[in-house]
């Protein structure tokens, strides 16, 4: 096939869904014949669909199904997210990312002793893609449990807390709502670890409970910090929480150049939409 | 779907149950897009559903309900799983040690399973090489099967921009492909 040579992809699309009629079908067969693109395409569309079949759990095991341990690692830590994420939306959840699972121990813990909350009932919902319809009976726990249990894992912390440990409690004090608290042990293991993993991802999340919490400014602190240390996990989340911190101190230049540094450096961001629409609020085009 | 849109709006407004509900229904999706741009072995799967999951729920501030919400994580999950490939790719340039972290199967497979196996090995490859926008089109079709259509709507762009995206990546494809004839053979695709 040559460089100008246009694909099907309505057909490809027809072939897809299974609505080919008899016509179109010998149309993409005399394509395919003659196309290693398109021929490849199909064959990777099948492998990629065979991936999910065999190879990831199209829903988590019900709550009463004996999972092997590597399982229950997973289900574990994707329970532990949850309850993060529902505990504040933070960056702080990233806290098992960071610490490469040296908090393993006591995340196990966490996840065997939690009290499950009622599960979600069985749902199949209807998405773009046909083969991604999603069956779930996931069970999620409330945070307050697991923050708990996190807390009191925690070794008298004094002196000999580490910087995992202190991140952790940091969470943990983060997803009961006690913000103050929580800042204060992000701080800490900043001063006292400040070249760990954990301190450079504490930046950020402090940024963001500042900015929550209404404090723009020193929100701006943490976030201009997590960026000085070059692209993190976190980075496009940072610049818009910087942009967000630029907005509400009414600096619209600096929000300007902040939106603008996202859509250049991220231009299919996901945020992408939202730095547009403050732009264009701001008379930029 | 008007349901998990309504759940999607009232997570947005800081409905803490609503979100846990909301991430029960779309993690599925949204892991299965992950393993399926990383492989399913790969270690940081897990790390990156975790951003992923972070990075959806901030965003849905921006989500209008004019796509399903499945399909909106599964493309935030997308670019974090992109994000990742590229970093790790730069990360294995700058040590060889690193590359361990992206294992290649080396293991005996069954001819099927290995053809296979590389044909998603040359797609991810692929992926982490093209410019975003090109890697998003190709990705959301290819490895989650999505029409032209259903790309345009995920992503605000015209059909006729992803018809060209995707054409501009698979010419990228197509130079792949004719790069690796053991891999030809291995498919049967054959010039």
């Amino acid at each position: 096939m040559s460089v100008v040579d246009l694909h099907p992809e309505e057909l490809l699309d027809k072939h897809a869904r299974g609505t080919l009629s008899e016509a179109e079908r010998a149309r993409l067969e005399g394509h395919v014949s003659t196309c290693n693109v398109c021929r490849f395409e199909l064959a990777a569309r099948l492998h990629f669909r065979d991936l999910e079949d065999d190879e990831v759990p199209l829903a988590p095991p019900a709550a009463t199904t004996v999972v092997p341990p590597r399982a229950r690692r997973r289900r574990a830590w994707v329970i532990g997210l949850a309850a993060a994420l529902v505990g504040g939306m933070s960056f702080a959840a990233l806290e098992l990312t960071t610490l490469n699972h040296a908090a393993a121990p006591e995340t196990h813990a966490t996840a065997a002793g939690v009290k499950r909350v009622t599960p979600v009932h069985p749902v199949v919902t209807s998405l773009p893609a046909p083969n991604l319809v999603v069956e779930s009976t996931t069970a999620v726990v409330a945070p307050h449990v697991a923050a708990e249990h996190v807390a009191n894992t925690l070794p008298a912390r004094a002196k000999t807390a580490s910087a995992p440990e202190l991140f952790r409690a940091a969470n943990a004090a983060r997803r009961s709502d006690d913000t103050e608290r929580a800042i204060g042990l992000y701080k800490e293991l900043e001063t006292r670890y400040p070249k760990s993993d954990e301190a450079r991802v504490s930046y950020a999340t402090v940024g963001s409970l500042l900015l929550d919490r209404g404090d723009p400014r020193s929100a701006l602190d943490g976030f201009n910090h997590y960026l000085s240390r070059g692209d993190g996990a976190l980075g496009e989340e940072a610049l818009v929480g910087r942009a967000l911190a630029f907005q509400r101190l009414g600096q619209h230049d600096a929000e300007v150049g902040a939106w603008q540094e996202i859509l250049r450096r991220f231009p299919a961001s996901v945020h992408a939409r939202l730095a547009k629409s403050r732009l264009v609020e701001l008379g930029q085009r | 779907m008007s349901a998990l849109v309504e759940l999607a709006a009232l997570a947005s407004s800081g409905d803490d149950t609503a979100a846990r509900q909301l991430l029960a229904k779309v993690r599925p999706a949204m892991t299965r897009t992950i393993a399926a741009v990383l492989g399913p072995k790969h270690p940081e799967v897990e790390d990156v559903a975790q951003e992923s999951m972070i990075g959806f729920l901030r965003a849905l501030a921006a989500f209008r309900g004019d796509c399903h919400p499945a399909g909106y994580a599964s493309r935030i999950a997308l670019h974090t799983a992109l994000r990742a490939r590229r970093r790790a790719k730069v990360e294995r340039m700058r040590s060889d040690t690193l590359a361990r972290l992206t294992p290649r199967e080396t293991t005996a497979l069954p001819s099927e399973e290995a053809a296979g196996e590389r044909c998603r090995t040359l797609m991810r490859d692929l992926l982490e090489d093209l410019p975003s926008e090109q890697a998003e089109a190709l990705a959301l079709r290819v490895v989650l099967g999505w029409s032209l259509e259903e790309v345009a709507l995920a992503t605000g762009a015209p059909v006729n921009t992803v018809r060209s995206r995707v054409r501009l990546a698979k010419e990228a494809l197509r130079r792949r492909i004719e790069a690796s004839p053991n891999l030809l053979d291995a498919l049967g695709v054959t010039s």
